[in-house]
């Protein structure tokens, strides 16, 4: 286990000062280097808990434990948000060792992690591109690449892949299951997409809306290699109808 | 013909269509040279300034006050901007004093300018920096303020010191908008400073243009405008071409 999520709540108070239940109690436990994704309705708090997790937002209730101690400053979480949020006026390697240059890492070692991490999202030629040059796609790689370049404990993505058309969008379903693969990155993964939660995931949190809990937990049975080819088995196909049948 | 070419040919044409139109103008109406010289007389005086050398030490009198009131106003009107845009409560207290300073005519305020600072360098370059704040400070809260949420996030979940934010994410970001308020700022500060010695002085464009006028020089008056004019757009331009270098980006 890396992450212990406890009884966690939330509530907001809306301006009329009436008290909003965005989390009703959650226990969830994250594993090491899995792939765990949130799927569920707008509104069943999917966000409200990857915002919990990563220390944006405090919980009103409930406790999160990490096995290895609480999270350093910065360095233990990363965050891919739906937009790719690079910093325009940086070229796409800068943007990627942006974390190392903020965290003082020495100017030699930013250099080489930077150029690896961006070899390993596809951008090697990309590096010195400024991101208004880069399609949305490849815009969404560099910004995976400067959430996983330093190594954080977890990373969290919310809805990474959902602005992206559906043809990019598959072919960086199949990138992220091999950067994950090559990084052995624990990955929270919050999503509307039934398809991609079952393709991605080693295991599925069903959230359900008002007030936001998590109404069911799977564990995927579909093997640590994934490719195209198990979309058309059967037991995709189950997982498929299980889940749509859950979220109704 | 191409339309490069077709515009070219419009660029060269229309200037000299109206510089025909001007000299016809004065010719066919027999127009007195005091009242609207000929565009001849006013080339011969403009080339005059410089050849007898006349006109250095006035512009170099006037382009210090420009750089003075630029400089100073520039970094006045981005610490006051920085100051307001950082703090909300601080811009609902002196705010409405500064926009109210800001709506006042400049032109009203230069003779208490005069009365406070004398007649000397001091109080032109006050009326420059006064002129030149205002666009600063607006830009630069408009672009602290218009940084992307987005960017607040990254900022939080990297836990960026305010320093780090700061330096790395908002002043880069607020850095298109405040060149605007520079742009204005700079054509601000000439104005400014003309206006200035227009006032008050014994030096510089402005005064020179007064000395033009005064003993009825119409031709050097005519010349001289085309100097300021000229002048302003040489500082517009290197501050837009200085802008295009630093936000290659956009």
């Amino acid at each position: 286990m890396l992450v212990g999520v406890e009884a966690l709540t939330k509530i907001y108070k809306t301006r009329e000062g009436q008290q909003v239940e965005a989390l009703s109690p959650v226990t969830l436990d994250v594993y090491r280097g899995e792939l765990l994704s949130l799927i569920g309705p707008s509104g069943c708090g999917k966000s409200t808990l990857l915002r919990l997790l990563s220390g944006l937002e405090q919980p009103s209730g409930g406790e999160i434990r990490w096995q290895d101690g609480p999270p350093s400053r910065g360095t233990d979480i990363g965050y891919v948000f739906q937009e790719p949020v690079l910093l325009p006026w940086l070229s796409i390697q800068d943007n990627v060792r942006f974390p190392l240059d903020a965290f003082g890492v020495a100017r030699a070692e930013a250099d080489d992690r930077a150029a690896a991490m961006l070899g390993l999202v596809g951008l090697k030629d990309f590096g010195k591109a400024l991101p208004k040059e880069l399609s949305g796609g490849m815009r969404q790689r560099a910004s995976i690449a400067r959430a996983l370049v330093y190594r954080p404990r977890l990373v969290l993505m919310d809805e990474p892949f959902g602005a992206l058309d559906l043809l990019t969008r598959d072919r960086m379903n199949d990138e992220l299951l091999r950067i994950k693969t090559e990084t052995q990155a624990t990955i929270v993964f919050v999503t509307h997409s039934i398809d991609e939660a079952a393709y991605l995931s080693d295991r599925v949190a069903v959230m359900s809306p008002r007030p936001g809990r998590i109404s069911a937990l799977h564990t995927l049975d579909l093997g640590k290699e994934r490719n195209e080819a198990i979309k058309d088995t059967p037991g995709f196909h189950r997982w498929l109808s299980l889940l749509r049948r859950e979220l109704k | 013909m191409n339309r490069r070419a077709l515009s070219l040919v419009f660029s060269v044409a229309t200037p000299l269509m109206l510089i025909a139109l001007w000299w016809a103008y004065v010719r066919v109406f027999n127009i007195p040279r005091f009242v609207l010289p000929p565009p001849g007389e006013v080339g011969a005086a403009f080339v005059a300034l410089f050849r007898d050398g006349t006109i250095w030490p006035h512009l170099a009198h006037t382009l210090g006050i420009i750089i003075a009131g630029f400089a100073i106003g520039s970094a006045l009107g981005f610490v006051l901007g920085f100051i307001l845009a950082k703090s909300p409560r601080t811009e609902r207290i002196v705010g409405p004093y500064l926009f109210f300073f800001q709506t006042a005519p400049k032109i009203a305020l230069a003779p208490l300018f005069i009365l406070w600072f004398g007649l000397g360098l001091t109080s032109q370059i006050v009326l420059a920096v006064s002129l030149v704040f205002f666009p600063v400070m607006a830009g630069t809260i408009l672009g602290l303020r218009s940084v992307p949420a987005n960017f607040g996030f990254l900022a939080e979940i990297l836990h960026l010191s305010r320093r780090d934010r700061l330096v790395r994410i908002e002043l880069p970001s607020a850095v298109p908008e405040i060149f605007a308020g520079l742009k204005v700022g700079a054509v601000q500060a000439t104005i400014g400073a003309i206006l200035a010695e227009w006032l008050s002085g014994g030096q510089g464009l402005g005064y020179l243009m007064v000395f033009a006028g005064t003993t009825y020089k119409t031709p050097m008056l005519f010349a001289m405008v085309l100097v300021t004019s000229l002048l302003g757009i040489l500082i517009y331009q290197t501050l837009a071409a200085l802008e295009k270098w630093l936000l290659s980006w956009r």
